[in-house]
């Protein structure tokens, strides 16, 4: 080789940084409530993750908790969001039910074949959220019936999408956060929104952690 | 103390005379094995979302033939290397995280000369692969395979006959890109530069 200090003159240009896309505010739909004059922005510190999720190792949502875990989890691209499926209950953070909630006041999906809801505990303040949260999804008709697998599926996801912050609905159909989805997956603007959500600091902390 | 000075410095000297007198072994066809550490710079700065993502320090493990070229002291080498450490995010809010682990493999060749005593020049190329032991975040798509150049110096001396030490500092360079990153319309790439320290064994065959 003539020139051996060739590597090196491509190595030293070798610095520059990849040019990363902007979060455009038209992109993305609102995701934090405002509650007694407080903007409230909620989403789990990586000290938390992953997000330990229970839900019953017989119940007919169980597939759909990893599907939606899944789908949550590749929006990002730092791992800002992971959670799990855990065996025990008394351990987890998020508890999901195959029943309507005996709890209510939560945020809930509709569909032909099925609702959801997820209700937080907001704590002691308004700046808070005790754990664990809980949700609830079953079935409106029989579970037999056709639609149900894919309305478990679409709901499950949208769930999901409260549990990880997005605790308002999209006004868009397109968005598996619409509040009665038909969408079964995440649209761009799902994955962009919680992508804004996870780039701002939360202004709510979580509690309880078992 | 003064006799623990006393042997820093004759071993020092003997080094030095070592690195000075040490024939390059160059004319044999040869296999090292070397073992060691790889430090690699961020793989991404995302500017927008303040996050950085770098693998921590990796250990690192070689194999290659050394031929040589009928050209003087001049040789060929084909190297594979295996590094594996975890992948480490970092915020601007201080905040890091460990994700999977990440795994590279190089596969290189080298041209290698003489460039004083017993230490040589090092320069060539070849394909990076990254593979990560979850398909998650930038990996979400899988492995990925990048091309790189690298340049370094070698440093050999021979303890038996048929076995030399060697003693090898690198520096590599590519740019860093995956299918997600350019799905997600992440423009150009990131350049990636990685230093690397690697003691080993060469044996003529």
């Amino acid at each position: 080789m003539r020139h051996p200090l060739v590597p090196f003159v491509v190595i030293t240009l070798a610095c520059g940084n990849i040019g990363s896309p902007l979060l455009t505010s038209g992109e993305v739909y609102a995701f934090s409530d405002v509650v007694g004059g407080d903007t409230l922005v909620i989403h789990w510190p990586r000290s938390a993750l992953p997000v330990r999720i229970w839900v019953a190792t017989d119940s007919p949502i169980r597939s759909y908790v990893q599907t939606a875990i899944d789908r949550w989890q590749s929006a990002f691209l730092y791992g800002e969001f992971r959670a799990t499926i855990v065996a025990d209950s008394n351990t987890a953070d998020v508890i999901v039910r195959n029943m309507p909630s005996d709890i209510g006041g939560g945020i809930s999906a509709v569909a032909p074949q099925c609702s959801g809801e997820t209700d937080l505990d907001p704590g002691q303040t308004a700046k808070t959220l005790r754990l664990p949260m809980h949700v609830f999804i079953y079935a409106a008709v029989s579970e037999s019936t056709p639609g149900t697998a894919t309305c478990y599926s679409i709901t499950m996801t949208h769930e999901l999408g409260h549990v990880l912050g997005l605790v308002l609905h999209s006004p868009s159909p397109g968005d598996v956060m619409y509040r009665n989805p038909s969408f079964d997956g995440i649209s761009e603007r799902d994955r962009l929104t919680a992508v804004t959500l996870y780039s701002i600091p939360s202004t709510v902390t979580i509690t309880g952690r078992r | 103390m003064v006799r623990h000075f006393r042997w820093m410095r004759s071993t020092l000297r003997a080094l030095l005379a070592t690195g000075c007198v040490a024939a390059p072994v160059s004319g044999q066809t040869a296999v090292q094995l070397t073992a060691g550490a790889t430090s690699s710079g961020v793989l991404i700065s995302d500017g927008v979302l303040h996050t950085k993502l770098q693998p921590a320090i990796a250990p690192t493990v070689g194999i290659a033939l050394a031929l040589p070229t009928g050209k003087g002291s001049y040789r060929v080498r084909l190297e594979a290397r295996y590094s594996r450490s975890t992948l480490k995010v970092t915020t601007t809010a201080g905040e890091t995280d460990n994700l999977s682990s990440l795994a590279t493999i190089d596969a290189l060749v080298i041209a290698e000369g003489p460039l004083i005593g017993a230490v040589r020049w090092q320069a060539g190329g070849g394909a990076l692969f990254y593979r990560p032991s979850d398909n998650q975040g930038v990996f979400l798509a899988g492995p990925t395979q990048r091309w790189q150049v690298m340049g370094g110096a070698i440093y050999s001396t021979p303890i038996t006959p048929q076995i030399t030490l060697l003693i090898n500092g690198r520096i590599d360079a590519h740019l860093f890109l995956t299918d997600v990153l350019r799905a997600r319309n992440y423009a150009g790439s990131q350049g990636v530069r990685r230093f690397s320290l690697q003691v080993g064994i060469e044996r003529k065959v």
